[in-house]
């Protein structure tokens, strides 16, 4: 009945104009659905078409629809002029990846600043009198954190169903003494809420992780746990049980790449279970970044990026992480790429983000 | 034994009539709404042609939340669905996707609409380069060739 079938292959001469034939809210829409490593490709269609990849709306779009994707962010020092920049992994078209430079954002102070991370922004607690920013990656703004009057010695932080915990001293004015506090900062309202002094010795924690719903520092001697609820600090003699440092979280279970043994392993200490595992499976990775005088490992979208170096380039890793028969962990390299090269360079500190 | 369906007769901008469920026309907000406060037994959609309303409806039949108790004739499981909706956007050719759009966004239709939106993107992906895109979506660049290499080079990672 119908005669609609004639056109075979019918090209016809003049394609009919997306754009005169839809709102704009829609082409938005559209954009939105595009992964952003096709981005760079939609910007030379037309200025219009640029005006659209690059706005605010796109990325709230992004949200709405659930198409936001994490994105690894890392800053950088260069050994060789002692430089320090803002690099985001960028996944190129083709599927391969690269570190790009992103010139338009402020050097984040890694020194002695509690940073946390935390949907698209980076928290940047500072210490003493400097600055406390919140710096949204997306938009690529910076944000003053509203003030808190007491004048603290920030260390670490952790963020725990939206709300900031940082580790603080402070000096009253009527004691010497340096006390020690947990601020909480809530991510929803953007304001503090008061402060709890807690009971634990003068501890200068190197490191911070959060773990179903608790955190977990050390300092050089003691791991501790710090339970929100409860505003409570208790020793971890188990997590103590490796000297963790520059450790990550994924899926509640922490990992960190140990150097300073013979043989260099991913460790894995899962806090349900209170035990130890050797990440399995990465012998090839290992043995590739055995040499590299610095690695850095982070949460990337449920996977674990591992980054390192090998004369004059960064390589990065990707692995993805299953359990076998209880307590096993087996990781799996998804792929290894040399992702920035020319330079002595050497991670400071990654940020997994929401884009 | 079963209750009687009540039909309904949606008239579209060019006068083809296509009758329908009721539950077919729920799929869509704005037509339930307009049943709801309307009880006429034809609504006329003036903003949608027979060519693209036959797609609509034929979509919602498809996809109409169907309660039956047991049997299994007329409702379909996700995977079936799938690959219907895979079928149903392959044979479309971008100005019919372009009109089924405006039409789903009209009559509040949201899985049609992200249906057909994914289908442009996934069109868009598909393309080789910028120049694909432009002639694909009947786009005409209004970047000098001096502005085209500036956004080039802050782009330079994408395309090495």
């Amino acid at each position: 009945m119908s005669s609609k079938t004639r056109s075979k292959k019918k090209q016809s001469s003049e394609p009919r104009s997306l754009i005169r034939s839809l709102p704009e809210d829609i082409i938005l829409d559209i954009l939105a659905r595009v992964q952003s490593c096709y981005y760079p490709i939609i910007s030379l269609v037309s200025k219009h078409f640029r005006s659209l990849v690059t706005s605010h709306e796109l990325y709230a779009r992004r949200s709405l629809l659930g198409c936001t994707e994490h994105r690894l962010y890392v800053v950088l020092s260069n050994g060789e002029n002692d430089d320090r920049q803002l690099y985001s992994l960028r996944r190129k078209a083709n599927g391969s990846h690269r570190l790009v430079l992103i010139p338009s954002l402020p050097n984040i102070r890694a020194d002695g600043s509690a940073i946390v991370a935390a949907g698209s922004r980076i928290y940047v607690f500072g210490r003493l009198n400097s600055e406390k920013i919140s710096i949204d990656f997306r938009s690529q703004t910076v944000h003053p954190l509203s003030c808190m009057n007491v004048n603290m010695d920030v260390s670490v932080g952790g963020i725990i169903d939206g709300k900031i915990y940082v580790t603080e001293y402070y000096k009253t004015p009527w004691s010497t003494l340096a006390k020690k506090a947990i601020v909480v900062f809530n991510t929803e309202t953007q304001m503090w809420e008061p402060m709890k002094e807690t009971p634990i010795g003068y501890i200068r924690p190197d490191d911070c992780v959060v773990m179903g719903g608790k955190m977990y520092t050390r300092d050089h001697i003691n791991s501790f746990v710090y339970e929100p609820k409860e505003s409570k600090w208790e020793r971890d003699e188990m997590l103590n049980m490796f000297n963790w440092v520059g450790a990550c979280v994924v899926d509640d279970v922490l990992y960190y790449y140990d150097r300073r043994r013979g043989e260099k392993v991913l460790r894995a200490y899962d806090p349900k279970e209170s035990s130890w595992v050797v990440v399995n499976g990465l012998k090839e990775l290992l043995a590739e970044a055995r040499d590299s005088n610095w690695t850095d490992t982070r949460n990337y979208g449920g996977k674990l990026a591992m980054l390192f170096s090998k004369t004059k380039v960064i390589r990065c890793a990707v692995i993805s992480l299953e359990r076998r028969q209880g307590k096993e962990i087996w990781g799996k390299v998804e792929w290894c790429e040399d992702v920035l090269s020319g330079g002595d360079f050497y991670v400071l500190k990654s940020y997994c983000l929401l884009n | 034994m079963e209750n009687e369906k009540k039909m309904i007769t949606l008239k579209s901008s060019d006068d083809v009539t296509f009758e329908v469920e009721e539950a077919v026309v729920l799929e869509s907000q704005f037509l339930s709404h307009l049943v709801q406060d309307c009880p006429a037994p034809e609504h006329k959609i003036k903003e949608v042609t027979g060519k693209i309303l036959s797609k609509v409806v034929e979509y919602c039949e498809k996809h109409v939340v169907v309660v039956v108790d047991g049997g299994d004739s007329s409702s379909s499981s996700g995977d079936d669905l799938k690959k219907w909706d895979d079928k149903f956007i392959k044979e479309m050719d971008l100005s019919t996707v372009y009109d089924l759009i405006a039409a789903a966004n009209y009559l509040n239709i949201q899985a049609l609409l992200d249906l057909m939106c994914q289908r442009v993107a996934d069109v868009i992906t598909a393309c080789k380069d910028h120049k694909e895109i432009r002639e694909t979506l009947g786009i005409v660049s209004d970047y000098t060739a001096e502005e085209e290499a500036e956004v080039l080079k802050e782009n330079e990672w994408a395309f090495d």
